[in-house]
């Protein structure tokens, strides 16, 4: 496996384990108002009136962001290491790992109503 | 502008179909390869060289993907809240679905790329797997985004 190979798999990897907790928890990175056309940092609350307040933007922010960083860091580890891990298995298990926990949390919406 | 956002939203759905087109194709040929020679339509489809569609498929997927974001707080305040008022609870769980399963697709797209790249035997079965799983979200994101636009789409 190239480096560019085994970096790409860390990215995709890290991605799916950052955005499946950021998606539960609402750790957003923006919110976006899109009645005033308003973005903010973080997670903030709608602004009133009607408007709904959307997260998801800010969920693919921050899981870009910690994947980007966690790949970085992992640029800096010895080819020798990184080596002995089955990165092309995980480029696929961890992706179908998030998505299997995030059909469990949005589950509830198969069953209301 | 109830025009420009429809206008979009049939550009991002003709572009949806494209990539539905590309990714199945390749996906079927990764997952269910030709073992010899054959006419038909299932050997042809079965027999496509998958590395031709890789380029397509990502520049089909980031363009429909850029659009879905673009109309995507339309859909947020015109339609959503009609889902709820309604209580539509299935349709609405099935788009929560589609932009979760297309932002971990999107984070799959730079390994695609480079196993189907330097596509080997050594590679094969995470390149069919990683293939399938984006083949399955476009298959997803299209059906839900039909039956969400049958339920409030152009028009309505």
């Amino acid at each position: 496996m190239t480096k560019a190979e085994r970096l790409a798999a860390i990215f995709a990897i890290a991605f799916a384990i950052i955005y499946a907790p950021t998606m539960d928890y609402n750790w957003t990175a923006a919110t976006y108002h899109p009645i005033q056309g308003i973005w903010q940092w973080g997670k903030a609350a709608p602004l009133g009136g009607g408007s709904p307040a959307m997260y998801w933007y800010g969920f693919v922010i921050t899981s870009a962001l910690g994947a980007a960083v966690v790949t970085g860091l992992a640029a800096l580890i010895p080819d020798s290491l990184l080596d002995r891990v089955p990165w092309r298995s995980l480029t696929w298990l961890v992706p179908l790992c998030a998505i299997i926990f995030i059909g469990y949390v949005l589950f509830p919406y198969a069953t209301k109503g | 502008m109830q025009v420009g956002w429809s206008i979009l939203l049939i550009i991002h759905g003709i572009l949806a179909v494209f990539l539905l087109g590309a990714i199945t194709h390749q996906a079927v040929g990764a997952a269910w390869p030709v073992t010899k020679k054959g006419s038909g339509f299932f050997q042809s489809v079965r027999g496509v060289n998958g590395m031709s569609y890789t380029n397509a498929v990502i520049i089909l997927f980031v363009v429909t993907f850029a659009l879905g974001t673009i109309i995507y707080p339309t859909y947020r305040v015109s339609v959503r809240t009609v889902l709820q008022e309604y209580r539509f609870f299935k349709p609405e769980g099935m788009f929560e679905m589609k932009e979760h399963l297309l932002a971990l697709s999107l984070a799959l797209l730079p390994i695609y790329w480079l196993l189907w790249h330097k596509a080997s035997a050594a590679n094969r079965m995470a390149r069919t797997a990683v293939t399938s799983i984006i083949a399955v979200a476009v298959w997803w994101s299209f059906l839900t985004g039909h039956i969400i636009n049958n339920i409030r789409g152009f028009g309505s």
